[in-house]
């Protein structure tokens, strides 16, 4: 499929490729990639971490967002990154890149904290072992406290 | 199939001719064999599948070398004694019937003592089977053993067998959280259903794409072939890695077996009873709260895949409070259409048929103005439900943070809870180590096979990390292939025909998919029924339905259908477990099967095992507790009596060294040793 103002695809580094595919497949954490690369997004943003990914890989298209918390919080992203110009909340495309450089911004920041002494071979272990659910609910926790204070 | 006698001559502990007769029929279809640890229980169930099976071990036995290919020794060893250097037989009849048709069945082991001491057990055995029709016809004794073997299969298939003989104290592992378990309730499901021809056909398929993959490789050249080999190396690497998944998992099964068999016989040594007691109760405790935490994780997730809104949350109040201040001013939706004011622009002409030309400039300023000043770039109608998907949020945020909130405290003070139970079993186990007693050797044996479980675990772990590596890196290939088969113009019938082949098998997964499901669900609606039968007043508040999920994970729902089986005691997962059960045999047509339950009520409250004296024997066909002294006692005795169902009695005594006799009690006379569990 060609790469359309309309549907816009979401990239991360080819480097966040396996942890995406360990935490989002089959029954693992993430129902779809929408919902962790969303939540990459929102703590690169909340950290002011942007940065854009390396060695793009795509891996899903903005018509795959759910529309409720994905599309919302990635227009807000978009908004309030671009001085809240009210003009990006129709441009589809603005937002998804700016949420790409986001959620590599955030993406990173779960790696310093959390993954990066979970990974072998470039492979992130088992989440069975890892207790990735109250690792990730506890950074999740301290963010938004974090947020709360500003 | 109802049991109606069991005999034994000779077979393991039971010297001489010894018999149960087994209550049948109603009212009267309960039997109880009564008997403290170690008196042969598991003798009697041994009795049953080597007659019926011909089984000459069970799973849990742990049998090396010869006798793992021969089996346990299954002839009395004092008559063996007595007639030294002389054959021996043993031999166990069951008559039973099923289907309105009688049936018995006889089978014989024999060997000698040498005079070494020695056993010898003849490896071949014979078998007879019996059959009398429902008009009293009967049929010459069978002895072919593949007609007996395939007539018993059909009577009670054997991988059905496991459902209706249990320890009651351990079948709440059904809800455990545990490969191992989902795959115990999966093949249930699986017998159930006989869906095996599926599987086969299954098989058959999967053998065929392979075949005609290895015939594309072959004819293919360059890069293509190479990408074919490389597949099919992958595939031999996954098969071999899942099969020694599958063995893993039968020598996981046999170390637990091992270790608890251990832990019964540490148990038995007064030095060490409390001590062990103590540690068993604290495994089972620290076993519980891990389950517990299992479940408090996939509550976790369905929150986790939200949690990017409370990240935001500050975010989306500010748009959206931006956004409504927009609503406020008009400008969200604007009243009039831009693109209606731009075509009156265009066309030159106003709403009131006034001309926009050149003679009416200021009223073509006018809507020039208007355009600018209530068109903000970025507002239109979908800006109206992206306030509207705000608002949503915004209004669930705070719920989500207290949930996410009370889902942290309680993960913390269950790993708190865990992290000192493990310290205090560390405790009592280098206590353990320490004492100096009779028992040392079976404690360090026993913390050999842990080690050795542990390590198996491990390994597990690591094989099943592999074969998802290796999927991913199969289906990165199979990608490679499609690109590659399309330039390769002589493989295209090979390539249709294993598309073909790929659709059917696609097809035929759905379908099995389809009757798994469909039959995931009528147990589920079932077992729920007998649950609210089964369970006390408190736990039925709590409840509102049993699961069983796509993993083939039984669950149990609360009024919001929120997942809560961490929440709820072992007693009330062994009734979830029991209720499972009971739902099988219902489900598969109220299947004509003894239920022989062993333990029956260890870890029962009062009133669980009121309801479960109370329900069971009016659910089965017939029930055949296999209980000791301190579970069933004047109590369970005369509830049990209230029923009006129980027919048998059987206490076994011990008489001497490797002898155990079957003695019959009267059901109205019969008096436990215990006056309650109190």
């Amino acid at each position: 499929m060609q790469e359309t103002s309309d549907n816009p695809m979401a990239h991360i580094s080819k480097r966040w490729e396996s942890i995406y595919d360990v935490l989002c497949r089959g029954d693992s954490i993430f129902d779809q990639m929408t919902n962790l690369f969303t939540l990459c997004a929102a703590i690169g943003h909340l950290n002011g971490e942007e940065k854009q990914p390396e060695n793009k890989k795509g891996i899903f298209r903005w018509t795959n967002l759910n529309s409720e918390i994905g599309v919302s919080i990635l227009t807000a992203i978009a908004w309030d990154a671009r001085d809240r110009e009210l003009a990006i909340l129709t441009d589809k495309r603005r937002i998804m890149d700016i949420a790409c450089d986001f959620a590599e911004g955030g993406m990173q920041y779960l790696y310093d904290n959390f993954f990066e002494d979970h990974m072998q071979d470039g492979q992130l272990l088992r989440p069975e072992k890892l207790d990735v659910e109250f690792n990730l609910a506890q950074i999740v926790e301290g963010l938004r406290q974090k947020q709360s204070m500003f | 199939m109802i049991l109606h006698n069991i005999e034994l001559v000779d077979f393991r502990q039971f010297k001489g001719r010894q018999a149960i007769d087994c209550a049948t029929g109603s009212p009267h279809n309960v039997s109880v064999i009564y008997g403290e640890n170690g008196r042969g229980k598991t003798g009697i169930f041994r009795a049953l599948m080597f007659c019926l099976y011909g089984d000459r071990s069970l799973s849990q036995d742990e049998l090396s070398g010869e006798q793992k290919k021969e089996g346990l020794s299954l002839i009395n060893e004092v008559t063996l004694k007595e007639n030294i250097g002389s054959q021996v037989e043993a031999q166990v009849a069951i008559s039973f019937s099923h289907q309105r048709k009688n049936f018995r069945i006889v089978r014989r082991v024999d060997g000698l003592m040498k005079t070494d001491g020695t056993i010898i057990q003849n490896p071949g055995g014979r078998v007879e089977l019996q059959q009398t029709d429902e008009n009293g016809n009967t049929q010459p004794v069978e002895t072919d053993l593949e007609k007996i073997t395939g007539q018993i299969q059909e009577i009670l298939n054997s991988r059905l067998r496991d459902y209706f003989l249990f320890d009651g104290e351990r079948i709440e592992r059904l809800t455990r959280n545990t490969r191992e378990r989902r795959e115990e309730v999966r093949r249930g499901i699986r017998a159930l259903l006989d869906l095996d021809a599926l599987e086969l056909a299954n098989a058959g398929l999967k053998s065929l794409i392979s075949q005609i993959e290895k015939e594309i490789g072959h004819k293919s050249t360059g890069e293509l072939q190479r990408v074919y080999t490389h597949i099919d190396a992958l595939n031999t690497k996954i098969d071999d890695l899942e099969n020694a998944q599958e063995l893993g998992t039968q020598e996981l099964k046999r170390l637990e077996h091992k270790i608890y068999e251990i832990s019964e016989m540490v148990s038995e040594n007064e030095d060490t009873a409390a001590k062990e007691r103590k540690r068993q109760e604290l495994i089972k405790n620290s076993q519980d709260l891990k389950v517990e935490k299992d479940a408090l994780k996939k509550e976790m997730v369905g929150y986790l895949n939200k949690s990017a809104q409370l990240v935001a949350s500050q975010l989306i109040e500010q748009l959206r409070e931006e956004l409504e201040f927009r609503r406020h001013k008009g400008e969200l939706p604007p009243s009039i259409r831009k693109e209606f004011v731009e075509k009156l622009l265009e066309q030159e002409r106003c709403i009131c048929g006034t001309s926009l030309g050149h003679d009416h400039q200021q009223e073509r300023e006018c809507l020039q103005e208007f355009l600018v000043k209530h068109y903000t770039p970025g507002l239109g109608s979908e800006s109206l439900d992206l306030l509207l998907s705000l608002n949503r949020l915004s209004s669930a945020n705070e719920g989500l943070a207290n949930q996410f909130n009370r889902l942290l405290v309680k993960n913390k003070k269950l790993r708190d809870e865990i992290a000192d139970l493990e310290s205090k079993i560390k405790l009592l186990s280098d206590e353990l180590k320490e004492g100096g007693t009779s028992v040392d050797d079976l404690i360090q044996e026993r913390s050999r096979l842990e080690d050795d479980k542990r390590t198996l675990e491990r390994e597990m772990d690591r094989q099943a990390d592999e074969i998802a590596r290796a999927q991913d890196d199969r289906e990165d290939w199979l990608k490679r292939t499609n690109v590659l088969e399309k330039q390769q113009s002589q493989v295209d019938s090979l390539v249709a025909r294993r598309d073909l082949t790929k659709e059917t098998l696609a097809e035929l997964k759905a379908i099995y998919d389809r009757f798994a499901n469909e039959a995931k669900e009528r147990l589920a609606e079932k077992s729920t029924e007998i649950f609210t039968r089964l369970a006390d007043e408190g736990t039925q508040k709590d409840i509102k339905k049993i699961s069983i999920d796509e993993s083939y994970m039984l669950d149990v729902l609360n009024w919001t259908g929120q997942r809560r089986l961490g929440e709820i005691s072992a007693g009330q997962r062994q009734i979830v477990s029991l209720s499972f059960i009971m739902a099988l045999i219902q489900v598969a047509g109220n299947l004509e099967v003894a239920l022989f339950m062993d333990t029956p009520f260890g870890r029962l409250s009062g009133v669980h095992r009121d309801h479960l004296l109370d329900t069971i024997p009016k659910m089965a066909s017939q029930w055949i507790l296999l209980a000791t002294d301190t579970e069933f006692t004047e109590v369970e005795a005369n509830a049990l009596r209230q029923t009006n169902a129980w027919g048998k009695i059987y206490e076994l005594v011990k008489e001497g060294e490797g002898i155990t006799q079957i003695v019959e009690r009267e059901v109205h006379q019969f008096t436990p040793k215990r006056k309650s569990i109190f």
